[in-house]
């Protein structure tokens, strides 16, 4: 989720390989919530093994994986700790979220609308503790390394990145922008053809990389000030005020220097109510952005797969189908033969 | 403008070195030389060739550069028996070059190559030069390749060793500093490099062929040889493996 800058950034089209050899911290929540979105039947019904558990997630994290390490790219996996007090609302309207559509998509099934069953269930996902779980054991049987944060894994993840203990942070969400990653990439989980919903249509969905400090310069503010748009139009932890997007909220940020004197600006305005939530919660919001809970993180290891574990684990457990596993498989093998290997340029 | 006939087999040796480790490539043609550089698209290894107008029967040509489908070219390339004369013709308007040899002719359609940038050469010093056969290179890499993935290069002021260890077995290749052509070695260096580059790359070096090899601390290795009946030159920088064996 997090706050959508859109337009007003400037994104770079990469091909994957041009992250090979590079390591890349993944916000592991938002991709596993992708997978269980996007790994669906026709009709909307997740992945399931043969005990009616969903295994979406663990199909998305190995073949998707798979794609990124058969270029090089070395993925570290960053899992969301405890939500800060501030996220539960958000967290909450999610939930009602869920539980609307969930009832949307039965009634969508009913009336023989696959479309929008399918659009619907996507609404539907759900992470829970036990898949969460599933996913780090699959992990560590690839050989891949993973990190818990303390709190928000995005924060972490752009903290890595800030230390160049990665090259780069990967999320769909520009939060890690805020977070102060030096660069974030984005659809590196799911490059490929894909349908936009309740359309025949079909898009390709290219990985991007978008760099804070050219982000920054072009926008002309400071990453405080990024944070203090932020704020305005929204973010995981407080309501934003209506009416403001990117633009507008970089123009006055911009004109005022900061939120205090944007907030004065907007409260002359009668258009513009400021929710409480940003006067009351304003300083604490920053805090969270500007100096996160992380945890220190030294040595990421990358290890040779453990193909034996990795069988047992999905075929065995989840009834994976053991040819289509052994295929993905091949691209983990190759990605260990090549470890330690330098980079050229390096030089 | 470029117009030229050249031995199948001379063209085919220097189409495929330059395959090694891309498909799409750019040449640069001169009067008297052409030449390419590229890296593969994980930045391990680097290859630069240049030849001679010299390996040409006929060679008239305008500086320009060339866009080609190196594997397009090999394929064509494998049609023709060794002694064939293939003649080349540069159709600017239609932006092609016309292959023909026997009574086969090919109108090969070339590439943009304004978006084909050429890599910087990565600036490594150094310390040491070994000239050595090709099938001595060839035998060690070989026999790296049956029990692991990576090799040992080391060089002391003795000799040039290429070793492995595998999961249980170790191999060992001494070349002493009197069995080889050339060996420069102050003191004794040493870096690993993946089997899968140097395997591909003896598909195009010859046992005959005099091999040069300099090495450095955890540092690229810089192999050169010669070409098109010694009228073109390769050189080929690959990035070492860091870290435990």
């Amino acid at each position: 989720m997090g706050i959508d800058l859109g337009n007003t950034i400037e994104k770079k089209q990469i091909s994957l390989s041009y992250l090979s050899g590079r390591s890349i911290a993944i916000d592991a929540n938002n991709a596993l919530y992708q997978f269980l979105s996007i790994i669906r039947q026709p009709d909307g019904t997740p992945l399931k093994d043969s005990k009616d558990r969903i295994t979406s997630h663990l199909a998305g994290l190995l073949y998707r994986t798979s794609n990124l390490v058969e270029v090089g790219i070395r993925p570290v996996y960053v899992f969301d700790g405890a939500p800060h007090p501030l996220k539960i609302k958000t967290l909450k309207g999610r939930r009602a979220i869920k539980e609307k559509a969930t009832i949307e998509w039965k009634k969508a099934i009913e009336a023989g609308d696959l479309e929008l069953a399918r659009t619907k269930a996507q609404q539907t996902s759900r992470l829970s503790k036990e898949m969460r779980e599933e996913a780090k054991n699959l992990l560590d049987a690839l050989g891949l390394p993973w990190v818990q944060a303390p709190s928000e894994g995005e924060a972490q993840a752009s903290w890595m990145a800030s230390q160049h203990e990665v090259y780069a942070c990967a999320s769909q969400d520009f939060d890690s922008l805020l977070f102060g990653s030096p660069l974030l990439a984005r659809n590196l989980a799911i490059t490929g053809k894909r349908k936009l919903p309740r359309k025949k249509v079909w898009i390709d969905v290219r990985p991007e990389l978008i760099d804070l400090e050219r982000t920054l310069k072009s926008l002309g503010i400071n990453r405080e000030q990024l944070v203090d748009v932020a704020i305005l139009m929204g973010t995981d932890f407080n309501e934003g005020v209506k009416g403001i997007g990117p633009k507008s909220g970089v123009k006055l940020i911009k004109q005022a220097g900061s939120l205090e004197k944007a907030l004065e600006e907007l409260s002359k305005e009668k258009k513009f109510s400021i929710p409480e939530e940003i006067t009351s919660n304003y300083p604490q919001v920053r805090g969270i952005f500007l100096n996160p809970e992380v945890t220190g993180v030294k040595n990421l290891v990358w290890k040779k797969v453990n193909k034996e574990k990795v069988e047992k684990l999905l075929c065995d457990e989840h009834q994976f189908s053991l040819s289509r596993v052994d295929n993905a498989l091949k691209k983990y093998e190759g990605f260990g033969k090549r470890l330690g290997q330098a980079d050229l340029f390096e030089f | 403008m470029l117009e030229a006939k050249i031995k199948s087999e001379i063209l085919k040796e220097v189409v495929e070195a330059a395959s090694l480790l891309i498909d799409e490539g750019k040449f640069s043609i001169s009067q008297d030389e052409i030449s390419l550089k590229a890296v593969d698209p994980a930045h391990i290894a680097l290859i630069e060739l240049g030849f001679s107008a010299t390996a040409f029967d006929v060679f008239n040509a305008s500086p320009m550069e060339l866009g080609v489908n190196l594997d397009k070219l090999k394929k064509v390339i494998r049609l023709a028996s060794p002694q064939d004369i293939m003649t080349l013709k540069l159709d600017e308007e239609a932006n092609r070059l016309n292959i023909s040899f026997a009574n086969l002719s090919h109108r090969m359609a070339l590439l943009d190559s304004s978006t084909m940038r050429e890599p910087k050469t990565p600036n490594v010093a150094l310390s040491t030069k070994t000239t050595l056969n090709g099938s001595d290179l060839a035998q060690g890499i070989r026999a790296a390749s049956t029990i692991s993935d990576y090799i040992i290069l080391t060089a002391t002021p003795e000799a040039l060793e290429l070793s492995c260890k595998g999961d249980t077995d170790a191999i060992n290749v001494q070349l002493s500093k009197d069995s080889l052509a050339e060996h420069q070695c102050q003191e004794k260096v040493r870096s690993l490099f993946s089997l899968e580059y140097l395997s591909s790359l003896m598909k195009i070096i010859k046992p005959t062929d005099a091999v040069c090899l300099s090495l450095g601390n955890d540092l690229p290795v810089k192999i050169d040889f010669d070409i098109a009946e010694g009228k073109g030159k390769v050189s080929y920088l690959l990035a070492p493996r860091i870290g435990p064996d």
